[in-house]
């Protein structure tokens, strides 16, 4: 599904390297976790596999597409689903614009409305589909950014430290979410983070360290 | 799924609202301006018409008259001067009215053309200053939405589609002001009415096509303020990388 070849990316011109000859496989449909230090370079690595970021060199390929061949919006839209460890949520759109957003310009808009109503109902929000971002509690408003990253039914959901911001009951929640439409969809599940109470819900644990991979 | 994109525009107008309030009332003077500019434009070349038309009248006729009584006083004071004479000098002095005519019409054309040309350019100036106001704002727009332009594109909105959704915003923008330029204008004109047919009307014999005229124009002129003044900040969207602009 995810296969990460020779991986490198460097910044401010080679100083510093996030990432060092990265080689990694990950199979259809697995929850996965990668852990680490901060500056450890997982975030990067997300990025890199959700086609956020390009590398300085090696090769990205998911479901056997080269990541650096193919139109990279065209690739988020339709595989990949985020979500960050804000929220991200535009402020100024309703929960369901904001699920919605993925949606546009691929599916027409009665379609586009339905289905983010039917995610809104999945995370248990969709009393909450006219209201704005800011009327949310923390663990609403990431459960709304869950709803968004799955709205387009991806391959691929990649999370960054996604329970970073909230407290541990909310953390349990959003988990317990994510992996049920993980097993539900059978999508590829990445998270990021460095609770290891988060990662051990994984089948695999990668830990990085100093931009390589430490053990899976 | 046009809905959402129109919706998104609007929401992001109201978002500040001062400083979009100050921007319509920028458009507002702007778009004043340009209807002053394009009716001076129209107005004076009318009068230049009228005022050019009424000398060359009153000269023709002035020569005509000298000419008629140069004839007459001539088969009154001598009556072997035959009607070839009279044809002769009649010839001779409509070809130099005609010499006259072809160059007042010059000069008519000289002077409309410099006057178009002065108009033309104080519009492009209005456009100008107009395009700056909207620039200096998207920027500041797009600077503060840097984060949300990243997660647009993080979630695969293209680079085309967020410089639309900018465009449109600013489009919006001119939209209001023109929606309060025509408010302000109705007022003017249910106040005014009398005044403004007797002027435009009976003085400067200008009819509603004209008027409609100047209206197209300057519409069609404004629209480029918004299409001008984004080009900085749709360069600024499309430098914007994802991953950078999570980390804003």
């Amino acid at each position: 599904m995810i296969k990460v070849k020779n991986l490198t990316k460097m910044y401010d011109k080679g100083k510093t390297v996030a990432l060092n000859d990265v080689n990694l496989d990950i199979e259809d449909g697995e929850f996965v976790s990668i852990m680490g230090t901060s500056g450890s370079g997982k975030s990067t690595l997300l990025n890199m596999i959700g086609g956020l970021d390009v590398p300085d060199a090696g090769i990205v390929e998911v479901m056997g597409e080269d990541l650096s061949k193919i139109n990279l919006s065209r690739y988020r839209r339709e595989t990949v689903g985020f979500i960050f460890q804000l929220h991200n949520l535009i402020p100024n759109l309703t929960c369901l614009e904001n699920v919605e957003l993925p949606l546009f310009g691929s599916v027409k808009s009665f379609d586009m409305k339905n289905r983010a109503l039917d995610l809104l109902e999945a995370v248990g929000l969709n009393s909450l589909a006219n209201k704005y971002p800011n009327k949310l509690s923390g663990g609403q408003m990431q459960r709304v950014a869950v709803a968004r990253a799955l709205v387009n039914d991806p391959k691929v959901v990649l999370a960054d430290e996604p329970t970073g911001q909230l407290d541990s009951e909310n953390s349990e929640l959003i988990m317990d979410l994510m992996q049920e439409k993980q097993e539900e969809t059978n999508t590829t599940l990445c998270v990021v983070t460095h609770d290891f109470e988060i990662a051990k819900k994984a089948e695999k644990i990668i830990k990085i360290k100093d931009g390589q991979i430490e053990s899976v | 799924m046009g809905l959402l994109f129109f919706s998104f525009a609007l929401k992001n107008i109201f978002r500040n609202k001062w400083r979009s309030t100050f921007i319509i009332i920028l458009l507002v003077i702007g778009i004043f301006a340009l209807l002053f500019s394009e009716a001076s434009s129209e107005i004076s070349g009318n009068l230049l018409d009228n005022v050019i038309n009424e000398s060359m009248m009153n000269s023709s006729f002035g020569v005509n008259d000298n000419l008629s009584s140069l004839i007459r006083n001539q088969s009154l004071s001598n009556s072997d001067v035959n009607s070839i004479d009279a044809g002769v000098l009649a010839n001779e002095s409509s070809s130099l009215d005609s010499i006259n005519m072809s160059n007042i019409d010059e000069y008519r054309k000289e002077m409309t053309k410099g006057v178009k040309m002065f108009f033309f350019y104080l519009n492009l100036f209005f456009v100008f200053i107009g395009s700056i106001i909207i620039m200096v704002a998207m920027l500041k727009a797009v600077g503060e939405r840097t984060r949300e332009i990243g997660v647009l594109k993080s979630i695969g909105w293209t680079n085309l589609r967020v410089s639309g959704l900018i465009l449109l915003e600013s489009l919006f923008q001119l939209f209001m002001a023109w929606f309060v330029v025509t408010v302000l204008l109705l007022i003017f004109y249910m106040t005014n009415g009398h005044t403004i047919n007797e002027t435009f009307v009976n003085t400067l014999h200008m009819n509603i096509s004209i008027v409609y005229r100047i209206f197209a124009v300057t519409f069609l002129t404004s629209l480029f303020i918004p299409i001008i003044g984004v080009i900085l900040p749709l360069l600024r969207v499309f430098r914007i990388k994802p991953d950078e602009a999570m980390r804003y």
